[in-house]
């Protein structure tokens, strides 16, 4: 199994969809600080200040409209207030502000995961492996911690570059997260994220289809979809009030619980199905699960496909 | 010990059974030659003994083995195989294609062994090349390569001479025969190419609608190729007897309707003059002259003439 590993890593740092993925995310998080650190700029302010002045004396709208439109800007203004002393809540809120609440962690290790896995298959390549039941339990087995360590690096990826970025823009941080803090949410993040990536492998293997793939991870792994059925279930809770607690057995629903960094992570929570469970509890338990369910999944059902 | 050993194999898509009752014998150290139509069953059969696809009836077991089982301590690198498309990551180079089979397969001196394939298989000057910008034939080869990498016992070969040139097809028959001559590689190969075939074969097996038709070593098809004569008489049995005796020098087969085929140092009219001596009643006595490809068809279509 470890003879494959090798052979992926190899194989990785030698394509250029692997570095292409990794340029990608790299651009995307210079770009968001970037775009934060305009926003929180003197000439931003003055540009909206100077945009409220024109609105003031737009012939065309009527009184009401000027009023509302200065409303809005003012409060867009306030809440800047804090971003232009370029303080940021925690290093932990960033990330999950930055990467995780966004999606763009989910999106981008699920994407490169599945890509990476039907290529074996688009491209016959697994019929040059054993493929007998030995061979194929080392397959499966070795693909799947190898998602299990892209997504940590696709993670460490994300947090060292977003924090060397928002570093380099001259941001600081309110409040100064533990050590212990950060590796809770990194390992939190780590395992939910894998989960994902587990699950997409799932789907990478029953479609064998780049396509497919690619339409999972912006649909279900970047949280889009989660957060639709979370807002189903919220919406059905009125009537079905058991819902509103099943919410928390979702992987977006815990996903969207770490963007908040590791703020109330370790307190108790009434929202949660189980009293004793802490959120970081609650979403440790709930990633183990739908890991677990796609490991078996793929060792039951998927290795046993034939490679046509 | 056989190599591959298939008993009554079957698989079945949707309900469609595209191999039924197959059964081969591949003894170690042929070239087996896999001839059959287009859907026939051969890569089929070919993913059965790789494990690619599970039978959904019957066994194969390779050098003794079951080959979904696998035998305990021996490397599963002892399989090689080309079955279908050449199998080869297009954003990588040849050489790093190379490098990364042998990493998976484990092979110790991984860089070295990767070079030699790459000069075996003639893509030496084009290592460094993206595989995606490859020729046909230039896949076709790279695919070989990396077939023969985990030095295997068992080559499988699916359709080979696709895409190669004149040279490249001579280079590769030349390699199968050099690996099976001094490493003692059993290889089987399927191919349209029946001439190429001939060349190298050692044993055939025939498929049609997924079933073995018939197995025969490269001699026996030689006899039933080539000038002979076809003699049909009332009394097969009788007339068969007395031919032998009065041409020991020939080779003589009886056709399962009954046709007894000579061939060999004969002359038609010594035959018929024998034949009129014995009084046996003649209802056919033609000299055929019949190429491989004619044969195979023949037993493809599962003609009554055959062998």
């Amino acid at each position: 199994m470890f003879n494959l590993l090798k052979s992926d890593l190899y194989r990785m740092v030698h394509t250029r969809l692997f570095w292409g993925f990794a340029i990608a995310v790299v651009a995307v998080l210079l770009a968001v600080a970037g775009v934060m650190a305009w926003v929180s700029s003197e000439g931003f302010i003055h540009l909206m200040e100077d945009s409220m002045a024109k609105v003031a004396n737009d012939p065309t709208l009527s009184v009401e409209e000027v009023q509302e439109a200065q409303a809005d800007m003012q409060e867009g203004i306030a809440e800047l207030g804090s971003l232009a002393a370029r303080q940021l809540e925690s290093l932990t809120s960033m990330w999950g502000n930055v990467f995780l609440g966004g999606g763009l962690l989910g999106l981008i290790g699920s994407m490169f995961i599945g890509i990476y896995l039907v290529r074996d298959f688009r491209s016959g390549f697994v019929k040059g492996l054993p493929m007998n039941r030995r061979g194929r339990r080392n397959y499966y087995l070795e693909k799947m911690l190898l998602v299990v360590l892209v997504q940590g690096f696709c993670l460490l990826l994300c947090a060292g570059c977003s924090t060397a970025f928002m570093a380099m823009f001259g941001f600081s941080y309110l409040e100064a997260n533990s050590a212990g803090d950060i590796l809770l949410v990194l390992a939190l993040t780590w395992l939910l994220y894998s989960a994902y990536g587990l699950l997409t492998a799932c789907v990478a293997w029953l479609v064998r289809n780049e396509g497919g793939v690619v339409a999972w991870a912006v649909v279900v792994s970047s949280g889009m979809a989660g957060a639709f059925i979370t807002q189903l279930m919220l919406l059905l809770a009125k009537a079905l009030p058991f819902l509103e607690k099943m919410t928390a057995w979702t992987l977006s629903f815990q996903v969207g619980s770490l963007a908040h960094g590791a703020q109330g992570l370790l307190a108790p929570s009434d929202a949660l199905p189980f009293a004793a469970v802490t959120p970081a509890g609650q979403a440790a338990l709930v990633g183990l699960l739908f890991a677990a369910v796609a490991v078996a999944f793929a060792m039951a059902v998927l290795r046993k496909r034939d490679v046509k | 010990m056989y190599a591959i050993e298939a008993r009554g194999l079957a698989k079945a898509y949707g309900g469609r059974r595209v191999v039924n009752g197959f059964s081969m014998q591949v003894h170690k150290g042929d070239i087996y030659g896999f001839v059959g139509k287009n859907g026939a069953g051969k890569s089929t059969v070919m993913k059965m003994v790789t494990c690619l696809v599970a039978p959904t009836e019957g066994e194969v077991l390779v050098f003794g083995r079951p080959a979904w089982q696998g035998a305990p301590g021996v490397a599963e690198s002892r399989v090689g195989a080309l079955i279908e498309s050449p199998g080869i990551l297009g954003e990588l180079s040849a050489y790093d294609n190379m490098m990364v089979k042998a990493l998976a397969l484990g092979i110790p001196d991984a860089k070295e062994r990767s070079q030699e394939i790459l000069r075996w298989v003639g893509l030496s000057a084009a290592g460094k090349k993206r595989a995606k910008g490859f020729s046909q034939g230039m896949k076709q080869r790279l695919g070989i390569g990396l077939a023969l990498l985990g030095s295997p016992d068992l080559l499988l070969l699916d359709e080979p001479f696709n895409g190669l040139d004149p040279e490249g097809t001579r280079d590769l028959r030349q390699l199968i025969m050099r690996l099976n001559e001094s490493f003692g590689v059993t290889v089987v190969v399927s191919s349209h190419v029946l001439e190429q075939l001939d060349r190298m074969v050692t044993r055939y097996g025939v498929i049609a609608d997924g079933r073995m038709v018939r197995e025969m070593t490269a001699e026996e098809v030689r006899q039933a190729c080539g000038d002979s004569l076809a003699v049909r008489t009332t009394q097969p049995d009788v007339t068969l007897a007395q031919l032998e005796q009065r041409f020991p020098d020939c080779r003589f087969l009886m056709e399962p309707d009954g046709t007894i085929r000579i061939s060999g140092p004969f002359e038609a009219t010594a035959v018929a003059q024998a034949l009129r001596a014995m009084d046996a009643t003649v209802l056919e006595l033609t000299e055929t002259r019949r190429d491989i490809e004619e044969f195979f068809v023949e037993l493809m279509e599962g003609g009554k003439r055959h062998v």
